[in-house]
Formats: structure tokens, sequence, C-alpha cells
């Protein structure tokens, strides 16, 4: 690391967000984030907000199966389309009060079709087509995640969590993907990859039918 | 060096298909679940032998076969599995999955380079009906979500399973290893097919 400097380009940017944060912490009343006692049940909120992504295998198997499909398509993939990500998500949440229990279909169906895509290396969308794709995923997650519940009925910390856990749960296969086709045997990588992606989407659809016809 | 990876990944791979299963710690809800669905495609030897020779197959063909026969596979048993969960019937399902074991056993065996899009075709025709027959015999109290990471898992770790036996082709005789493996493959759906088990 010796010899590593900051580019010229984004020394104001660093300056101007460290001035920022002394300013911020100049008017900030006492920090408690380990007193375990302040802000405890915002905290508690946010994370089970944050949880939702994850442990609603509807949602996951929407989110995981992206995450794989902008991994493998390029290098950049998600900070090309995470705008896009960010905007369905917070289309989701506005449009989460009119869903019902039928979006958990079209998630997994989309999920399937992430999934379907990166697994047969069908990848030849433009940055825009593929900018429509994070939209309508970001909008299926946060409307299946949050699905039924008026505007300001959920409190705020727990959007942000659904908000925040909807991120990780694409960011994370995402940077996987494109990190171990960057760093270790490309061509294998990228069939263990497709592989991988074809499982999910297989599960998907599979949970999709016992959507439709639970288990006995 | 690394070249050398894919081959023992796919050699321990290899390693689990005739393991016994490990019941240590069994219990019903998730694990359960998870279980039962692993468990579900090693059970039916019907099963099994047609998705060796899938993975047999690849490997012979190679790239891109070598992965675009694994991917298509689970896809498409899927939909047949969602088929069969939902209820939508499927014509002579026993007599098809037979049919799969003699017919790429045979592929195997016979070393025929199909193209890909036959290839892929004929697997995936094969696959809805393994497919449809697991979707049809479905286990009872078992948490889906954990059945059917379990189920997919299991038939892709047997198509690896066969793309690791597929790669002796690059040894010395390995290449005739596999053909008589496909053979094999063959008889086994043979014995099926015309009613002997």
């Amino acid at each position: 690391m010796f010899g590593h400097r900051v580019p010229a380009a984004r020394c104001p940017a660093f300056g101007l967000a460290l001035v920022c944060g002394m300013l911020c912490a100049a008017g900030a009343s006492g920090a408690r984030a380990h007193a375990f006692t302040a802000g405890a049940d915002t905290y508690l909120r946010f994370v089970e907000g944050a949880a939702v992504p994850f442990s609603a295998p509807a949602v996951a198997l929407c989110l995981v199966p992206f995450g794989l499909l902008v991994g493998a398509w390029r290098r950049d993939g998600l900070p090309a389309v995470w705008p896009a990500l960010l905007v369905g998500l917070g289309v989701g949440i506005a449009v989460a009060p009119l869903v019902a229990p039928w979006i958990s279909f079209l998630t997994l169906g989309a999920g399937a079709l992430c999934a379907s895509a990166a697994a047969l290396a069908w990848l030849p969308l433009a940055r825009i087509g593929m900018a429509v794709v994070a939209l309508i995923v970001g909008l299926l997650a946060t409307s299946a995640s949050l699905e039924g519940h008026a505007l300001g009925e959920v409190p705020v910390a727990t959007l942000f969590g659904v908000f925040f856990g909807a991120n990780l749960t694409v960011a994370l296969p995402a940077a996987m993907v494109s990190s171990s086709i960057e760093h270790w045997w490309p061509d294998w990588t990228r069939i263990g990859w497709r592989i991988v992606s074809s499982w999910s989407g297989a599960i998907a659809l599979i949970y999709l039918a016992f959507e439709v016809r639970p288990l006995p | 060096m690394k070249t050398r990876l894919p081959f023992v990944v796919c050699a321990t791979l290899a390693l689990l298909v005739p393991s016994t299963a490990v019941l240590a710690h069994t219990e019903a809800g998730v694990t359960g679940g998870l279980l039962s669905g692993f468990t579900h495609p090693i059970y039916g030897w019907d099963h099994v032998v047609a998705m060796i020779a899938v993975g047999l197959w690849g490997a012979f063909l190679g790239s891109p076969a070598l992965w675009v026969l694994p991917v298509t596979f689970p896809l498409v048993m899927a939909l047949g599995g969602a088929l069969g969960v939902v209820g939508v019937p499927l014509p002579e399902v026993e007599l098809f999955i037979a049919l799969s074991g003699v017919v790429l056993g045979l592929m195997v065996a016979l070393a025929v380079r199909a193209p890909l899009w036959l290839a892929a075709l004929l697997v995936a025709v094969f696959a809805i009906f393994h497919g449809h027959a697991h979707g049809t015999e479905l286990p009872t109290a078992a948490n889906p979500f954990a059945y059917a990471i379990g189920f997919v898992v299991a038939t892709g770790l047997l198509h690896l399973a066969g793309i690791a036996f597929g790669f002796l082709i690059r040894l010395p005789y390995g290449r005739y290893a596999v053909q008589v493996a496909g053979a094999l493959i063959a008889v086994i759906g043979g014995v099926f097919l015309f009613g002997y088990a």
C-alpha cells in the first residue's frame, strides 16, 4: 500500500465530506450507539426490516438471481444499474399497499427469468435494458416485502431496513460473481456461476409451484 | 497447478454419490425438508443413471455442451416438477424416464457427437418427465423452500458426478471407461423400460 494516494479529482469531495462530518459531529447530541438502550427499538425495527428480503423466499428468490445476472453481465454490472434498482425499490414501497399475495408469483417468475438468463448466458442486453430489469426487480422486491401495508403503517426504520436488506441481497451475489470471475479462473468460474444460477432458477420454479399448491 | 482444481472439486463431488445418508442431526422442519428434497432424486435409480448420463455426455461433447446440458436439465426439470405439483398430467411419464436412461446411455456408449441444439433439446424433453415424476410424489409436512433447495442441489451434484467421471476421457483408455459407463446406464435404463425393476 506504500505510495497509494487519493486521486487528485477526489480530493475536493473527500475534503467536503470531512468538513460535513465535522459539522455534524459538532451539532450532534451525545452518541449512544453502544449504550444498548437508547434507540434500541429503532434499531430492532431496522433489523426486522433488513431481515425480510433474506428470510422471505419469494423475495430472496427474486433478488439473488438478479444479483447473479448483473454480476455475470459485466464487470461493473451492479453499479451501472444501481440507480434504477434504487428507484424501483422506492416505487415498490409506494405501491405496496396495492398488492396482495399474488405478488409472490411475479417475484418468483422474475427470479426464474433472471436466473435462466444468467444460466444460459443470455446477456446481450444494453445498459438501458438491464436498467429496466433492475427497476422491475426492485419494484417487485419491496412491494412483496411490504405486501398490503399502508404507507404510514410500517415504521420508517423498518422501511429503511427493507431498503437496506434488498440492496444487500442483490449486492452480495453480484459482487461474488464479478470479483470471482475477475480474480480466479474466468472460464471455470463462469461455468460455476451459470450452474448456481440454474439451480437458483430451478428452486424459484419449484417454490412457485408450492405457492400454487402447498405441500400436503 | 491451476488446471487441476476443477478435477479435484469434481472428484470430491463424485465421492458423494456412493456415500450413505448422514442422519446424525435429523430434525423436522427445515432440516427435514432439506433432507427429504436431497434424497428424493437419489433414491430412484432410473433418475440417478439419467442424471449422471447428462453429465457424462456433456463432458464427452466438451464445451459448451459441458455446461449447457447440466444447466438446462435442472431448469427444465423444475418446470416439469412445477407441472407435476400443480396437477397438470403428462402421458407415459415412467416410460420416458426409463427411455431417457437408455437413450442418454447409448449416446455416451456410442460416442454420439450430436449438435448442441439437438443434445440440449433431447435432455430438456427427458428432464420434463423426470421433474413431473418428482412433482407428483411429494413428501408430507416438509418445508417447501428447504425441500426445493435439497432437491435441486442433489440433482445438480449428480450431474457434476457425471461430469467428473466424464473427465476420464482425457486420460489414456479413459474414453473406453466412459463409454462402458454409458453402456451400463443404457442397460439399467433397459431394465426399467422392460419392467424388470
